[in-house]
């Protein structure tokens, strides 16, 4: 296991925004967190990260407690956080934002190869390479953003909901290149997701959280099968004697 | 004792028992001695008085006894138009809103019988009972409860027409036999504005000895039994109760627990005999914040509440300073000592009593109002056994709690403890104006004019359970010296082990319910060699517990199977282990790893385990504790 | 504990919410009216002065607090009212109508102030209250055939209803009245559909702009309010001070009523009350800060300033919530005893400029 989570229990002032949250993620594998709103995701990358400090539990990466480090300390040890909502620098270019992900390296020859790489995987950006990163649209600017990420060569990726504001086909495409990721350079990624469909089609293994608490954890396969899931995450409901049911049922998790 | 203020139309009447006790009987001549007059002569007593309270768009909106009157009125006449007659059945399909007694009242008003069904039973449950009361109307809460009348309604021959509370998502539904609630209120209106005379006619419909209500009793042992209660029955009890639990104009109850089990429906027809003020929850979640709202005067609840009542006070305790864990235990300290010697008879002595009123001041107040106990001047709990040491704590916290025991098929109580003198363990004495007595088989048989009619539809089951004209209980128990009742278990559930000893798992599940950790328990054993047990942990208490000890976990399921919660469980179990004999010791237990809910068929809609089900549907687990041996 | 039982949309802008508040303020008021007879001079002076900061600190506070508007000039408007009316009183004004002059002219000249400040924000508004009042200031000292610049200007004597106003106590009842009056005003705009677009405008002005509220007027009605409202203070601040020159209105003095307003606890006005009650205690901390002190840093000039920003810097470091941001915490721990949970109250680190600026 790469990265575990035990008993976290994060707070905004007195609201209690995870509650004991316990998770693992292995080495080389693609673990997806859904939930919906206010479930207490982005809290869990934030935690993770070092943006937060969790009131109790343990964070552990690659062996060491990094559960109330400040989160440049926590990045240095490997782990890149795309935050929610991109956060790229606006007045940088495409060009210089990468570099930026660079910033705590030295090996320069390696830095470039990344680069190079980076303009593989994305050649949308590669286009644009000097085009300042505001005007970039919101699909190029995910990209740049997990791009910004892999310039810093880390052990494991967390991604905060890649596919928020933008357009399906560009969601199914950002998608494909994280599993071309994963599969390539057997990157460790932890991604957060509100669109259920893509996360479980492009994960192994995944974790649903409600109210900040786990109610439900599994492969992906068996996650996509539960009557419940299909019910509340996948928006598939069944016919009754006046049409589609449109009430909710109580959700049981089994 | 309290009781309805002094008034001439209240009649007094005393009649020597069998065995020397002088009973006493209330009579109130203000009315015909039916439900609906009680509660119309209610209606032109208190007029603009709130009757009852709402929660709705985040304030408490009153409904007037005028205003409830109209209702139900208009819902009654518009029943007649439709061609509802006298003794026609209608059901009831929701949670606890004030339509259900508007509807309530009305069927009740036009001549009717009014049967109500648990929100949470299945449209194949709804099924049998709309056949099985021959029910012609039925009134649903929402879209949920009528998909499930959708269902099943070609296989429901006597039912005409559905009437639907809330029409939300119904906007574009259109049936010949279905209509919306208000729909129904204007065609009463325009009944009414027709034949201004109907109503009092209505009203006289009902005779006393005449079937008013059907309550389904959750059967154990083949399909649920409708207990047939006539409006004598009711009106018995809602006269002679408040003169052991008192209750009048100015108390503030709230209500919340559904209607179709008798507690609830009693208690209520009781509080609209007193003119207390009735406040319904938002909705089934929000009982505790409306608690803290409201401040209930008093509270009569089932015992799952009063468990989770204290285990919210144990969770937010855990989380509080030390500086405020150690003022609570001295003042839960004191509060003990002052219960106990209040229970002993004693009057606690000067110092005692003052520590008492600083604790309470500073730290006991505060719970209280926590909880929204604070302005009960008793509270009260029944309906399914109750651990002594959690009212000891209620005691201590200063509240009286007491306890009372009854069936549907008495109506409501037959014993109660009073404020005063409260013995836990036991249920207290028979009401005044009811007998019990202990048969030979040790059973308790109950007699008084609130006994039940019979069971609808199954004459041989009636004659099993009024026998000699006393109701057999099927509980097991015995009366102390003074009079107090102790309830031992159900006859059916007594424990006769392979060793020929008889259990009463009541006691070991009681103790064990004690546990902040457990939620219930079923012990198994009959025709066993030990005794096992299977437990529904309380899941908010057991996360707290996994959290403070660095427990990982994720599901519920995976709750339940990591080592140190089974170790916790094992300790728990022990701990109750040591009050009992040795082959009264449970020897082995599982967790029941699934989150049930009252849709289960394992939990009664009041959250209790259901013993027979729970020992079919966990059978293979039952049998691998056994090492894989059957019984 | 308390939890209120709503049966009324209005219960939630009640100013006295239950019985429990009905009582503390009530109590509150008797004895605030009883003072005179149980103080003697000295403090009853005192107490008349706290309640001057008070009322100033209320315009600040509208402005500060409520409208998220900087102003770091307002001494200028205490000036302005102060001198409008001592020089309206003694071109033979009634006292009640000179004061009602005095707000006015502060409101106008506050309302010119924030019309002219419009589209400054931040730094930039600090800078221009600023120049305001350094503005003010001159013009207050260069014209003498007015205000009598350097030499002074004597307050002349007030009478009210015919009875001239020489005894402390009766500008005490002055005073309170003017206090509460101010106070119960102020509340009740806050609670109206203006108060609610000031609140607004501090805590998104483009969300404000987008459900249809007029930054312009807004800004520019916050500003004439709390300068009108300053004005007021200045006026009864004359009396107190009997004898007005522009010395009187320093930078110094702007800094006091932003300390007050920030240390009593900004976006309250009960943080005014302890706010105001803070400064009026200043002068006696800094004399105990003057003798603890040894003598190269107590005798160096600008250790008032230097211990008002020190004041201001911790503040908002360790409680940006000031007095009352205290109070609340303490009261709701003993409100919640036994169940009061520990980080209730704890802060998290915030490092996204959208979680920090608005």
């Amino acid at each position: 296991m790469l990265l575990e989570l035990k008993n976290v229990e994060t707070y905004y002032g007195p609201i209690m925004a995870i509650r004991g949250v316990s998770l693992a993620v292995p080495e080389g594998r693609i673990v997806a967190v859904l939930g919906a709103n206010g479930a207490g995701k982005t809290t869990i990358l934030r935690t993770i990260s070092g943006v937060m400090d969790p009131q109790k539990g343990e964070i552990v990466f690659a062996g060491e407690d990094i559960a109330r480090r400040d989160p440049d300390a926590v990045m240095r040890l490997g782990l890149s956080h795309v935050p929610e909502g991109r956060e790229v620098f606006p007045f940088l270019s495409v060009n210089e934002n990468l570099r930026m992900g660079a910033y705590s390296r030295r090996d320069r020859a390696r830095i470039a190869d990344d680069l190079e790489r980076v303009y593989d995987y994305f050649p949308a950006l590669a286009d644009r390479g000097s085009q300042q990163a505001s005007q970039l649209s919101g699909g190029e600017q995910q990209m740049l953003a997990i791009g910004r990420a892999l310039m810093a060569h880390p052990r494991m990726l967390l991604l905060d909901e890649p596919s928020l504001g933008l357009s399906p086909i560009l969601v199914h495409q950002i998608f494909e290149i994280i599993n071309r990721i994963n599969a390539e350079q057997g990157m460790t990624i932890l991604v957060v997701e509100q669109n259920a469909h893509v996360a479980l089609r492009h994960s192994h293994y995944g974790y649903v959280l409600e109210n900040g608490r786990v109610v439900m954890d599994d492969t992906c396969e068996k996650l996509e099968s539960s009557p419940d899931i299909q019910e509340f995450y996948l928006g598939m409901k069944d016919q009754m004697p006046r049409g589609v049911r449109r009430w909710k049922k109580r959700k049981t998790w089994r | 004792m309290g009781g309805p203020e002094s008034n001439p139309d209240l009649v007094r009447e005393t009649r020597t028992a069998d065995d020397g006790r002088e009973l006493v009987f209330w009579r109130d001549t203000s009315f015909a001695g039916t439900v609906p007059t009680m509660f119309w002569s209610r209606v032109e007593k208190y007029g603009d008085r709130i009757a009852m309270r709402e929660k709705d768009f985040g304030i408490w909106q009153d409904v007037s006894w005028r205003t409830f009157g109209e209702k139900a009125r208009h819902t009654g006449l518009a029943l007649r138009s439709l061609g509802f007659g006298k003794g026609d059945v209608a059901c009831i399909l929701s949670n606890t809103i004030t339509e259900w007694m508007f509807a309530d009242m009305g069927v009740l008003g036009a001549g009717g019988v009014c049967a109500g069904i648990y929100p949470t039973d299945a449209a194949e449950q709804v099924d049998y009972l709309v056949n099985d009361s021959g029910c012609k109307v039925m009134f649903v809460e929402d879209e949920e409860q009528l998909d499930k009348v959708l269902e099943v309604r070609e296989k429901c021959p006597t039912l005409e027409q559905i009437v639907i509370f809330d029409m939300e998502g119904l906007r574009d539904f259109e049936d010949s036999r279905a209509m919306s609630y208000d729909d129904l209120l204007a065609l009463g209106r325009e009944q009414d504005e027709l034949h201004p005379e109907a109503w009092a006619e209505c009203l006289e419909l009902a005779r006393p000895e005449d079937l008013a209500i059907l309550v389904y009793t959750s059967g154990t042992t083949g399909p649920p039994k409708g207990a047939m209660i006539s409006h004598h029955n009711l009106v018995f009890q809602c006269v002679n109760a408040p003169h052991v639990l008192s209750q009048n104009e100015d108390d503030e109850r709230m209500a919340f627990l559904p209607l179709c089990h008798i507690a609830e429906r009693i208690f209520v027809y009781g509080s609209l005999y007193t003119g207390t003020k009735l406040n319904f929850v938002e909705n089934p979640e929000t009982v505790p914040e409306n608690a803290q709202e409201i401040q209930p005067t008093l509270f009569f609840s089932v015992p799952r509440v009063w468990e989770k009542f204290y285990s919210a006070i144990s969770i937010a305790l855990s989380d509080a300073t030390s500086l405020q864990k150690w003022a609570y235990e001295k003042a839960i300290g004191i509060g003990f000592k002052r219960a106990d010697k209040r229970l002993a008879g004693e009057k606690p002595g000067a110092v005692l009593e003052l520590a008492y009123r600083v604790g309470d001041a500073l730290v006991l107040r505060n719970i209280r109002r926590f909880l929204g106990l604070d302005r009960c001047r008793w509270i009260g709990t029944g309906a399914a056994p109750i651990s002594p040491d959690l009212i000891r704590w209620y005691l201590a916290l200063g509240i009286d709690m007491v306890e009372g025991y009854g069936q549907t098929e008495n109506t409501g109580i037959a014993s109660i403890l009073e404020p005063g003198e409260i013995r836990p363990g036991t249920v207290g004495r028979s009401v005044p104006y009811g007998e019990i007595r202990i048969s030979d088989e040790g059973e308790i048989l109950i007699r008084g004019e609130f006994v039940f009619m019979g069971y609808l539809n199954q004459p041989e089951k009636t004659a099993e359970t009024i026998r000699d004209g006393w109701l057999h209980t099927g509980d097991v128990g015995e009366i102390d010296d003074d009079g107090f009742l102790k309830i031992t278990d159900r006859m059916k559930d007594i424990i006769i082990t392979a060793g020929g000893k008889n259990i009463t798992p009541s006691e070991i599940e009681n103790q064990l319910k004690f546990s902040p950790y457990i939620a219930d328990a079923v012990v198994i054993g009959d025709k066993r060699k030990f005794l096992t047990c299977l437990v529904m942990i309380d899941h908010d208490n057991v996360v707290k517990y996994a959290q403070d000890h660095h427990v990982p976990f994720t599901n519920y399921q995976s709750l339940c199977a990591a080592e140190k919660i089974v170790e916790l469980i094992q300790a728990e179990v022990e701990a109750v282990n040591a009050k009992f004999a040795r082959v009264e010791q449970v020897k082995k237990f599982r967790l029941i790893d699934q989150e049930l809910t009252p849709e289960d068929d394992e939990l009664t809609p009041t959250m209790k385990l259901k013993r027979k089900f729970v020992n079919e549907k966990y059978r293979p687990l039952i049998d691998s504790m056994y090492g894989g041996q059957q019984a | 504990m308390r939890f209120l039982f709503k049966t009324h949309y209005n219960q939630d802008i009640d100013h006295l919410k239950h019985g429990g508040d009905r009582f503390w303020y009530g109590l509150l008021l008797v004895l605030a009216a009883a003072a005179p007879a149980a103080l003697g001079t000295f403090y009853l002076g005192e107490l008349n002065l706290v309640m001057i900061y008070a009322i100033a600190g209320v315009g600040l506070m509208l402005l500060v607090g409520y409208t998220g508007q900087v102003s770091l000039g307002h001494a200028a408007f205490l000036a302005i009212g102060a001198y409008t009316h001592s020089l309206l009183l003694g071109a033979g004004l009634p006292f009640l109508l000179s004061i009602v002059a005095a707000v006015l002219v502060s409101a106008l000249v506050g309302a010119g102030v924030g019309w002219i400040a419009l589209r400054m924000t931040g730094i930039y508004l600090a800078i221009a209250t600023l120049a305001f009042a350094m503005l003010t200031e001159q013009t207050i000292s260069r014209a003498e055939w007015l205000t009598g610049g350097f030499r002074g200007l004597a307050v002349p004597q007030a009478s009210l209803f015919g009875m001239p106003l020489t005894q402390g106590w009766q500008h005490y009842y002055v005073t309170l009245t003017l206090l509460v009056v101010t106070l119960l005003a102020a509340l009740n705009i806050l609670r109206s559909s203006t108060g609610r677009a000031m609140v607004a405008i501090r805590d998104s002005e483009i969300s404000a702009e987008s459900v249809g509220i007029n930054l312009a007027v807004y800004k520019t009605f916050a500003f004439a309010l709390s300068a009108g409202i300053t004005g007021l203070a200045g006026a009864l601040f004359a009396h107190r001070l009997g004898y007005l020159s522009p010395d009187a209105f320093t930078f110094l003095i702007s800094l006091q009523l932003l300390l007050m307003v920030v240390v009593g606890g900004v976006g309250s006005m009960r943080g005014v009350i302890y706010g105001a009650l803070f400064i009026g205690f200043l002068p006696q901390l800094l004399a105990i800060a003057r003798d603890t002190l040894p003598p190269q840093i107590a005798q160096a000039p600008g250790l008032e300033p230097g211990i008002f920003g020190l004041i201001l810097v911790l503040v908002i470091l360790f409680e940006p919530q000031g007095i009352f941001g205290r109070w609340l915490k303490i009261k709701s721990y003993f409100q919640l005893f036994p169940l009061y949970r520990r980080a209730t109250h704890r802060r998290q680190k915030t490092y996204l400029r959208t979680e920090r600026l608005r």
